[in-house]
């Protein structure tokens, strides 16, 4: 089996109504890209399908790109597309 | 200026806020005031009654407050490399917000227009595209929704 890690993730505005939480834990494989990741959270939050195609993700508060690797203990953040002003 | 404080950070010449209080278009507007200045670009965004047709009673905002001040951090620095911005001030609202209230503010100084207008023009349009706030819209039906650019 492959190895996995634990990620705790806080979430906000829509997607923290479709998962309910704005802190949530997702088990995910070892060198899980960015892509990867998001996917494992749609198949553990299907709720959040509507989405999937656009949920931004964030590092220590740096945006990451879709092949960017999650580790364990970062501060990760996600998020669907921001509408402030 | 406190480090710990998460929501606003401030140096004499760069003052980024988040607040949950009514916005003071005044005090924003003099705090970039400056006499190397010939010019002061004052933008406010406010609550709109109607959108694409339909009537809003009140929207409610909500902010990732630490990165949201990361990311005005670096347009700001981003526009100091373009633009001769003197002083400048950006405060963004959160919570709940009536229709006319302030959303958000952003003034600056420069020593002439043009460069100014096209600064505001610039850090308006970034802030809507990264910097992590989001809007709900409480539609006078009784209906909400969350919005979100590309869903």
């Amino acid at each position: 089996m492959t190895d996995s890690i634990q990620i705790t993730m806080i979430c906000f505005a829509g997607l923290k109504e479709k998962v309910g939480s704005g802190r949530i834990s997702l088990t995910i494989p070892v060198n899980s890209t960015c892509t990867e990741f998001i996917s494992q959270l749609v198949a553990s939050y299907p709720q959040t399908q509507v989405y999937s195609s656009c949920l931004l993700v964030a590092r220590n508060g740096n945006y990451l790109n879709e092949t960017d690797i999650i580790q364990d203990q970062d501060e990760l953040a996600c998020f669907p597309p921001v509408s402030g002003g | 200026m406190s480090s710990t404080d998460e929501q606003s950070q401030s140096s004499d010449c760069t003052q980024l806020s988040i607040t949950e209080l009514p916005i003071n278009h005044a005090e924003l507007t003099d705090s970039v005031r400056d006499n190397a200045c010939g010019s002061v670009v004052l933008f406010l965004g406010t609550v709109r009654e109607i959108t694409a047709g339909k009537k809003t009673s009140s929207l409610e905002y909500e902010a990732y407050y630490e990165m949201a001040i990361s990311e005005l951090h670096r347009l700001v620095d981003t526009a100091r490399l373009k633009w001769p911005i003197k002083k400048i001030s950006i405060i963004h609202r959160t919570g709940h917000l009536d229709l006319g209230e302030i959303a958000v503010g952003i003034a600056l100084s420069t020593p002439h227009r043009k460069e100014g207008f096209e600064a505001a023009q610039f850090l308006m349009s970034q802030i809507k595209e990264t910097v992590p706030i989001w809007k709900k819209e409480n539609w006078a039906d009784g209906s909400t929704d969350w919005v979100h650019p590309e869903s």
